[in-house]
């Protein structure tokens, strides 16, 4: 006969879990709230910005921004430390914490706490920015169209089918020499990539069966240092393509700076800076850039551009600090240059930022609590 | 003083035969320069700056300079104007040494010569040493020299002349280049091109073509002295040569040219009335609307409200220093600083009204704004307080000394960039941070008096540090916050770590730090007034050391050459602070 194992006691056990829960949190929440957290996590954010202002100078806001700020981790050299991001949510935690449960609600208090509550909604708008703010830019020609933003940074190999499917999106992060892509009956083999590329003369006409095909064929993309500019490197990757039912197999090269893409059949193969596509169109009608008399320096710059969504379209002008903003996207004057045929163009940057709004409630509600903990301690003194 | 000064002008008198401009009107003549119409006055002082480095010349008033160079080119090619200190590049250029190290146009551009290929790879290059950085700039100084003592060629007399010709400049002349070129090509086929062989008369024609093909050739692209209106474009002024050379001369212009040639003639014959005759009249002519602004500006450069300012100040200093033994001197500081106060003020709202903007858009017009807003705060917060006085005498008359340092290209009014070219945000970020810089450096001048009086036992209950310290924590709170919604506006993002936006939120968290140890008494009060002092190394850095980086969207403030001086002002500062903290802890231990 076997033994039964006696019923476990079920009630006792999760109530006493539940109360040490609720125990827990508050006294951690009270931790949290102690002054001491901000005390120490301020010098850290110091540090770490006046490292991450000093390394621009040689590795470029981009780097810097991604080691020391936009990050959980910063990498002094060897050495891990808390990030910008940790540093930033520790401070953001602590706040919040103060805020909601040890806050002395008093009116002497009451500029203080506006305040807190101001830095508070700050820190929430950088979080819904951090989180879902895209940024891009779409160049266009006078007298064109555009209704996509290409990312600045963010590279990507893609490979679309005839209805636009995406079959393979692989970043530029996570290319390696030798990995294969598989996308449909297409297989992909990256043979090389790099980040910063000048072209060079192609010598070689086929490596084994496969032959060069297209700009691969006249050239070859050799590496060079980056640029601590971000923008300023332009990528490029060599792929061996096999599989085509078409009798395309072979060797092609795709760089973000050379609108070629290879087309296998039906499918499109594009290597270049991540596109989106905006919910409207815009249309430049006329670029215009202002020079301050008798000089080359550019005194002002607008782009004078129609709207279309749907089947409405209406006028609009975007000019230097006065943007144009609609169902969420914000463009903005960026740049002004020249097409290789002489058309004049415009640079937009485009962005979405559900947070945007927040700096701007925040600053006025930072600057309400200052004036009114000012006032307080003004008349305090007096009295 | 006066005196003293007046016996050395007696004894080294002017040279007596150059024309003096002063009251010609030859000043008011308005001029396009760096995108903006001004008066020829501050032509010639952006121009002087820019050419000796010097900001007067020595002697002469800045027109004055710049007429001798347009009327007399001669004689302004063997002036010494050019200081080559750098004995490297003394001796690449083969000149002498000689006591001042001034040297001659004729001079240095003899020994620019044989390196002009040189030259032109090093403008290319990055990284220069100390020698070849002066060499581009000597090399700058004398292009903008050759294009001065050209501007006039075509109006100034030759010493060649064609047979019953009127006239004996270029512009009377040039109607005979064709027929003298005519003539030269018949004689060239008979007797090729060897001199020699020439009669007197043909070697005349020869010499005749000759000139004048080089003062065409020189005068290519000449157009510095843009003081004609062009005719058939609103707003672009031109140089005579460019007004000729480009085809759009017209009646009105070639009176405006013949005014000129009025002027070079009355300098010819020392005719002072005269000259003051076509320069005024050619001023008037070519006046635009804004004549107001001209004058203003004038004014301006005539009377130096900054100087005034500052010695006002040093004076404020010296009574406040002797009022803090003697508390009846506070008036007389408080007075002294009003009145610099009063001038800095007008000088301040001068700008803004020729430069039609708000106070602040360069570099150099941060710190006129931080001595101001330092001076007023010193005013309104230290009034019963000597000490807080001389902090608010001494930053103004600081940062007034070190401005002069941080202008650009010789003109204080430059035009601003496209991003900056916005009233709203100039009016409003900027000058709510810059506030901010003025009330922190006052509040860490408090923090200094703070912890100096604890160290010399003579507590000081009645300062307003903390106050200070929550003025300035607004101000550049809302500042960075307002400046983070201008990138926003203008760039499409509100935060960018850029380094001078890290240099902003520097002086925030110091300050939100330095407040929150106080709170939680993790600061003493002396650890709390060491950490609001320090406040001004910080400022320091945000304000100055970001532009050094050279890095990022807000570079335009770009400074060169005072990181030395940065580094020695923060150690400084460090050891003081540090020092007067210690003593005070150790008077307190002790007490």
């Amino acid at each position: 006969m076997s033994t039964i194992d006696p019923p476990l006691p079920i009630h006792p056990r999760p109530c006493r879990l539940y109360s040490l829960q609720m125990k827990d949190l508050s006294a951690l929440i009270r931790r949290l709230a102690r002054p001491d957290i901000p005390f120490y996590a301020l010098p850290w954010l110091m540090v770490l910005l006046v490292a991450g202002t000093v390394a621009q100078r040689d590795m470029g806001l981009y780097a810097a921004q991604a080691n020391f700020f936009s990050s959980w981790i910063a990498w002094f050299g060897p050495v891990p430390a808390p990030g910008g991001y940790t540093t930033i949510a520790l401070i953001g935690v602590a706040l919040a914490a103060k805020f909601t449960i040890d806050s002395k609600w008093s009116l002497r208090n009451a500029g203080i706490i506006i305040a807190h509550g101001g830095a508070l909604l700050l820190l929430i708008g950088g979080l819904l920015t951090a989180v879902t703010a895209r940024e891009g830019f779409m160049m266009i020609a006078e007298g064109a169209q555009a209704a996509i933003m290409e990312d600045y940074h963010d590279k990507h190999l893609t490979v679309t089918g005839a209805d636009g499917a995406v079959l393979a999106d692989m970043p530029y992060a996570r290319l390696k020499a030798g990995t294969e892509i598989a996308a449909g009956p297409l297989s992909i083999n990256i043979l090389e990539y790099c980040h910063n590329c000048i072209p060079e003369e192609q010598t070689e006409t086929a490596r084994g069966k496969l032959a060069f095909i297209g700009p691969a064929s006249k050239i070859k993309m050799a590496a060079v240092p980056s640029d601590i500019n971000e923008e300023q490197n332009h990528s490029a990757v060599t792929v061996a393509i096999r599989g085509s039912d078409t009798g395309q197999d072979g060797i092609y090269l795709m760089s973000d700076i050379m609108p070629h893409q290879p087309q296998i059949g039906e499918m499109t193969v594009r290597f270049g800076r991540r596109q989106s596509t905006l919910p409207f169109t815009v249309m430049l009608d006329d670029i215009r850039r202002e020079l301050y008399p008798g000089t080359t320096m550019a005194r002002g710059y607008e782009s004078h551009v129609r709207v279309q969504d749907g089947a409405t379209t209406w006028p609009a002008v975007i000019r230097m600090n006065e943007p144009l903003r609609y169902r969420g996207y914000t463009l903005y004057q960026s740049n002004y240059t020249l097409m290789q045929d002489g058309t004049e163009a415009t640079v937009l940057s485009a962005v979405r930022n559900t947070g945007w709004l927040f700096p701007y409630i925040a600053s006025i509600v930072i600057a309400a609590g200052l004036i009114v903990h000012l006032f307080l301690a003004l008349r305090g003194r007096k009295a | 003083m006066r005196i003293f000064l007046l016996c050395l002008l007696l004894l080294f008198p002017a040279k007596a035969f150059a024309l003096d401009v002063a009251h010609t009107g030859f000043a008011a003549i308005p001029v396009l320069h760096e995108g903006r119409v001004k008066p020829l006055d501050s032509f010639a002082r952006a121009m002087h700056w820019r050419i000796t480095g010097q900001e007067h010349p020595q002697g002469i008033s800045a027109e004055q300079w710049l007429a001798e160079i347009l009327f007399d080119p001669l004689a302004a090619a063997d002036k010494p104007q050019f200081a080559v200190r750098h004995p490297e590049l003394a001796a690449l250029l083969a000149l002498p040494a000689r006591k001042g190290s001034l040297y001659s146009f004729t001079e240095i551009s003899a020994g620019l010569a044989p390196h002009i290929n040189m030259i032109g790879t090093l403008a290319q290059k990055k990284e220069l040493s100390p020698a070849q950085e002066q060499l581009l700039q000597l090399q700058k100084a004398v292009i903008d020299y050759t294009q001065l003592m050209r501007s006039l060629s075509l109006i100034l007399p030759l010493a060649v002349t064609w047979p019953d010709a009127e006239g004996d400049d270029y512009l009377s002349l040039r109607k005979y280049e064709e027929q003298a070129q005519k003539k030269l090509d018949n004689i060239t086929k008979v007797k090729s091109e060897d001199i020699e062989r020439y009669t007197e008369d043909e070697q005349q024609i020869a010499a005749f073509a000759f000139q004048l093909a080089v003062i065409r050739d020189s005068a290519m692209g000449n157009n510095l002295l843009r003081v004609i209106p062009a005719p058939w474009q609103a707003g672009e002024w031109l140089s005579p040569w460019a007004i000729i050379q480009s085809g759009q001369g017209s009646p009105e212009t070639a009176s405006m040219i013949r005014d000129w040639k009025d002027m070079a003639e009355a300098w010819n014959f020392d005719d002072r009335e005269t000259f003051a005759g076509a320069a005024s009249g050619f001023g008037y002519n070519t006046m635009p609307e804004n004549r107001a602004r001209l004058e203003a500006e004038l004014t301006y450069n005539k009377y130096a409200l900054f100087s005034c300012a500052m010695i006002a100040y040093i004076a404020a200093l010296a009574f406040a220093l002797a009022a803090i033994r003697r508390p009846g001197m506070t008036m007389g500081a408080v007075g002294a600083l009003c009145a610099g106060a009063l001038a800095h003020g007008a000088a301040m709202a001068l700008r803004v009204y020729i430069l039609e903007r708000p106070p602040v858009g360069t570099l150099y017009e941060s710190v006129l704004f931080v001595a101001l807003i330092a001076v007023i705060t010193a005013l309104v917060a230290g009034r019963r307080n000597p000490a807080l006085l001389a902090a608010g005498a001494f930053t103004g008359a600081g940062l007034l000394f070190i401005a002069p340092l941080l202008i650009q290209s010789g003109d204080t009014m430059p035009v601003l960039v496209a991003v900056l070219n916005t009233n709203f945000w100039l009016a409003t970020h900027v000058i709510i941070i810059t506030a901010g810089y003025g009330f922190s450096i006052l509040c860490g001048l408090a923090a200094h008096i703070w912890l100096a009086g604890a160290a010399f036992g003579k507590p000081q209950s009645s300062l307003p540090m903390h106050r200070l310290a929550l003025v300035a924590l607004l101000f550049t709170t809302v500042g960075t916050i307002l400046g983070g919604i201008w990138a926003d506006q203008s760039w499409g993002r509100f935060w960018g770590w850029d380094p001078k936006e890290n240099g902003a939120l520097m002086i925030v968290l110091w300050f939100v730090w330095a407040m929150h140890g106080r709170r939680a008494a993790r600061l003493t009060p002396p650890l709390y007034a060491a950490a609001l002092a320090a406040v001004n190394i910080i400022v320091a850095l945000a304000w100055f050391g970001v532009n050094l980086l050279n890095v990022g969207l807000h570079s335009y403030g770009f400074t060169s050459g005072i990181a030395l001086a940065l580094t020695a002002f923060c150690l400084a500062e460090a050891l003081l602070i540090g020092g007067l903290w210690y003593k005070g802890e150790r008077r307190e231990r002790t007490a």
